[in-house]
């Protein structure tokens, strides 16, 4: 049995002081008190068990919050923000962003996360991705591509939501 | 007991690939991802740079979130990369029982995909949330999600349509064959990586 408790590399830190660390080796660890989670560094962008890392399709800003869907096709797989066809194709929420190309993307595909709402919600109600970019929303009852639901009645803003299924239906 | 702390991450054990771990032949001396084992102890750590998730041992498995331990009840080996659903026949313990079906109404008994299997009766490890690796059929497609599949029986796959039972998650693109044997240079079955999303297909109202 071990003598002490796992001694992450970095110790516990909040979400900014994670984002503004500087030179990490692959499989370093930090406890991150925001999300009260440990996260791993994959030698391009810390992660965690909630999430995936998910290129990025092209050259658009993601940041935390956004709804992710997947360029659908038989290349490689890649991320971009949500658009009007993509309920089906979605993935998750982004936890961490970028700009450019390939950037890696982490995409939290379970869990209690913040994410960017277009309208206003009541706690509950199940949600899929909205049809503008990035935006997940209430789209009626029996939604076919639902990918979690809200934890809060409020408008819209980032909005605390669980993510917590699959589509399928 | 583990007397190593310095290692990547603060684990015991440092990085190590998802068959180093779990593969079936990853005790066999010359295998390319070869790991012995046989000094890992109770609590030791190590992180699996597949899907850079922190694994712990005790009794002669590794667990980690959204891992599961269950009964084989599959009346034959499980093997990794092998998708099983809950089985209706008791396991004789506390924990649950697993095997691999060949019904198509058993596909909402979805359980998880075997990580550390055995023969019947052993208890297996399950990957139940998460990205693993897992055993497919047929031509994967992007973002589709993916179903199980009763014949060929254990494996995933992408169905066309998003209609039934069975969805738990979606692939990443990484081809991942699945070693099925013990030897060196092993035979392999098809295989993704797939992010397990934890729960069956639901609507919600």
């Amino acid at each position: 049995m071990s003598y002490q408790a796992l001694p992450y590399t970095y110790g516990v830190l909040e979400l900014t002081e994670i984002n503004n660390l500087t030179g990490m080796q692959e499989g370093d660890t930090v406890y991150n008190k925001d999300w009260d989670i440990m996260e791993i560094y994959n030698g391009s962008v810390w992660t965690n068990d909630i999430s995936v890392v998910l290129p990025l399709a092209a050259s658009v800003t993601m940041v935390p919050g956004d709804g992710v869907s997947i360029t659908p096709g038989t290349g490689n797989i890649q991320c971009r923000l949500s658009t009007s066809s993509d309920a089906d194709y979605f993935w998750g929420i982004c936890l961490r962003g970028g700009s450019s190309t390939d950037d890696p993307i982490v995409v939290a595909f379970m869990g209690k996360v913040d994410a960017k709402l277009n309208g206003a919600v009541t706690r509950g109600q199940a949600l899929e991705l909205s049809t503008s970019g990035g935006f997940v929303a209430y789209t009626g009852a029996g939604a076919a591509y639902t990918m979690g639901q809200t934890l809060e009645s409020a408008g819209s803003g980032v909005r605390t939501i669980a993510l917590q299924t699959i589509e399928g239906n | 007991m583990s007397y190593t702390f310095g290692n990547t991450g603060g684990t015991a054990w440092g990085l190590k690939t998802y068959n180093q771990i779990f593969a079936l032949n990853s005790q066999t001396v010359g295998a390319a991802e070869y790991w012995d084992q046989s000094y890992v102890n109770d609590l030791d750590t190590v992180i699996c740079s597949t899907n850079h998730r922190m694994l712990t041992y005790l009794n002669g498995r590794w667990w980690g979130n959204g891992i599961i331990g269950a009964v084989n009840k599959n009346g034959s080996d499980l093997e990794p990369g092998d998708y099983v659903i809950v089985s209706s026949t008791a396991s004789g313990s506390t924990r649950p029982s697993c095997e691999i079906t060949t019904s198509s109404t058993a596909l909402d008994h979805c359980f998880g995909v075997v990580l550390q299997g055995g023969a019947d009766g052993t208890l297996c490890t399950l990957g139940t949330q998460g990205s693993w690796p897992c055993k497919t059929d047929g031509t994967i497609v992007n973002s589709r999600p993916m179903r199980l599949d009763n014949s060929p029986p254990g494996v995933l796959y992408d169905v066309s349509t998003i209609s039934g039972d069975g969805f738990v998650g979606k692939y990443i693109n990484v081809v991942f064959p699945i070693i099925t044997s013990t030897t060196a240079t092993p035979t392999t079955a098809q295989g993704h990586l797939v992010a397990f999303y934890g729960t069956a297909n639901q609507i919600y109202a």
